[in-house]
């Protein structure tokens, strides 16, 4: 969860950061960012703050600087100094990520009573992920009134095609929890949250399509789902395709792929007593080979899934 | 004191503010330069509460990037605005009044220190830090050679760390040599025209070029 709301303050400061640089003249300070020049970044935005003290996108690019250690020492208590002064002045993406910092013990003062109130500013102004994060303080009331303020929330973040937001929505259409029950609106919003990558997405999507639940059944496109969120680490995907393998439906049965994907689901704990029997019925070689499979696939989904990568 | 070699780290003395936030981002701009030890803040006039509400505006910028915040002003300005400590410019009962009050949990340094005996006498007061060089109440600056001579023999005979003043870009490499715990950049460095950063820098450049100097020795 950490990890997600970490990687949704990047995602939402950069889009709006890309907005207010489209506005002004050509920003310096935001290119070299972009191009990973960190040092002119910070020159450049440095620059800037001292000729206008109300600067503040080039404060929060400051704050962005320090937070994630760019061309600098990390320093939380830094970036939440800028975001801070920023956040003074108006700026949206800075009050966003300043309700982020104040809700961590690093920033050096944490308060969540603020966080709150700058991520109900942030939200109301339109912040793609401060509404995402609003939505799920709002679910966790458990209010029914709170539930329809969620969705309207959510629906705000899932126009921005925040993944996690879309996939927040079929979840809610599937209890019909503020807003009407539908497993057709369900598959809608898990379709759309797959197709942005969102890897829970899939997953569910997936699910839905193999059963025909809200969608026509497919189990072929549920295979190939399946499939991506398996290359990209999802175990309950491993498995899904390892069963899938095993029985050949939707796609072409194979011992090997199937045992190999659970090796892999289950280095991620997630065992299977079936899937067990049919490794231990393969050969010596047959073994050894599922199990070379599945390291390299290991190793791949920790290098290329986002959520793993980090320290 | 001679053979513990703690390499010099800088101070810096800010102007009289009277604008906190101006001088907050241009603390960060320094910061972003190298390290800096503390910052003595000093503060044009005004009554007690806007005194201790402009040092509660830079205490964050400051301390956040681990910079110690020492204040010119009473104990009271100091602590109420959550400082790390006080610079006194009056003298041992000054400091022996500061440090009943604020025990051993604060900064104490000294300043206006113009006799060798001035120094003595505040050293023994148990000050965290003496300062030579800094302009005098009527603004003129002892001579640089005078507090060269001044702070190389504080460095080598006392245990209290000693701060040296300096008046300008170019002395900061021979206020280093002397061996002095402390250089400061003074209210120079904060011109309009001066790029605070990059003296930050070219400071620290000259530190670490003189403690290499001594490593090799």
């Amino acid at each position: 969860m950490n990890r997600t709301c970490r990687g949704l303050v990047l995602a939402g400061l950069l889009l709006g950061t890309t907005a207010a640089a489209g506005a002004a003249e050509p920003d310096l300070a935001y290119g070299a960012y972009q191009a990973g020049h960190y040092r002119r970044a910070l020159d450049e935005a440095l620059k800037r703050v001292e000729a206008d003290n109300n600067d503040a996108a080039a404060m929060t690019l400051l704050g962005e600087i320090y937070r994630l250690g760019l061309g600098v020492p990390e320093s939380q208590r830094i970036a939440t100094e800028w975001y801070d002064r920023a956040a003074a002045r108006g700026d949206i993406n800075a009050a966003y990520a300043l309700a982020s910092a104040l809700l961590d013990e690093r920033s050096g003062k944490r308060d969540p009573e603020r966080a709150g109130m700058l991520l109900r500013k942030a939200a109301a102004a339109g912040h793609p992920a401060a509404n995402y994060n609003l939505a799920l303080a709002l679910l966790a009331t458990g209010k029914e009134e709170d539930d329809k303020r969620a969705v309207a929330c959510l629906e705000i973040a899932a126009n921005a095609g925040i993944g996690d937001a879309l996939m927040a929505l079929g979840i809610l259409s599937k209890q019909g929890r503020g807003l009407p029950q539908s497993e057709a609106k369900a598959a809608e919003w898990m379709a759309k949250a797959s197709q942005a990558g969102n890897v829970p997405g899939e997953v569910e999507y997936a699910i839905m399509l193999f059963n025909g639940t809200g969608v026509a059944k497919d189990e072929t496109a549920a295979a190939r789902l399946f499939l991506r969120a398996a290359s990209q680490g999802n175990p309950i995907a491993q498995n899904r395709l390892a069963r899938l393998y095993q029985s050949g439906r939707g796609i072409a049965p194979d011992s090997i792929e199937a045992a190999a994907w659970h090796l892999a689901a289950r280095a991620r704990g997630l065992e299977d007593a079936g899937l067990d029997q049919l490794f231990d019925r393969l050969s010596h070689e047959q073994q050894g080979r599922a199990a070379a499979l599945a390291a390299t696939r290991i190793e791949g989904a920790a290098l290329t899934s986002p959520g793993q990568a980090s320290k | 004191m001679s053979n513990a070699p703690t390499p010099t780290r800088l101070m810096l003395v800010t102007p009289l503010v009277a604008d906190a936030e101006a001088m907050a981002f241009r603390l960060m701009q320094a910061f972003a330069g190298g390290d800096v030890a503390a910052v003595l803040l000093r503060l044009s006039e005004g009554d007690e509460r806007s005194k201790i509400e402009r040092v509660k505006r830079l205490v964050g910028p400051v301390q956040s990037a681990n910079v110690a915040l020492i204040v010119e002003a009473p104990a009271l300005v100091a602590t109420r605005g959550g400082a790390d400590g006080v610079h006194l410019i009056n003298g041992p009962e000054a400091v022996a009044e500061a440090r009943s009050s604020l025990k051993n949990e604060r900064i104490i340094g000294a300043g206006s220190l113009r006799a060798r005996h001035d120094a003595m006498d505040i050293g023994e007061a148990g000050v965290d830090y003496v300062m030579f060089g800094e302009p005098r109440p009527d603004g003129s600056l002892p001579p640089l050679a005078a507090v060269i001579e001044r702070a190389s023999w504080w460095a080598e005979i006392f245990e209290t760390p000693c701060v040296a003043y300096a008046p300008d870009a170019e002395s900061v490499a021979a206020l280093v040599e002397t061996g002095a715990e402390f250089v400061a950049l003074g209210a120079w460095a904060f011109d309009e025209a001066c790029d605070i950063r990059a003296l930050v820098t070219q400071a620290n450049v000259a530190i670490a070029a003189h403690a290499a100097r001594k490593a090799a020795r």
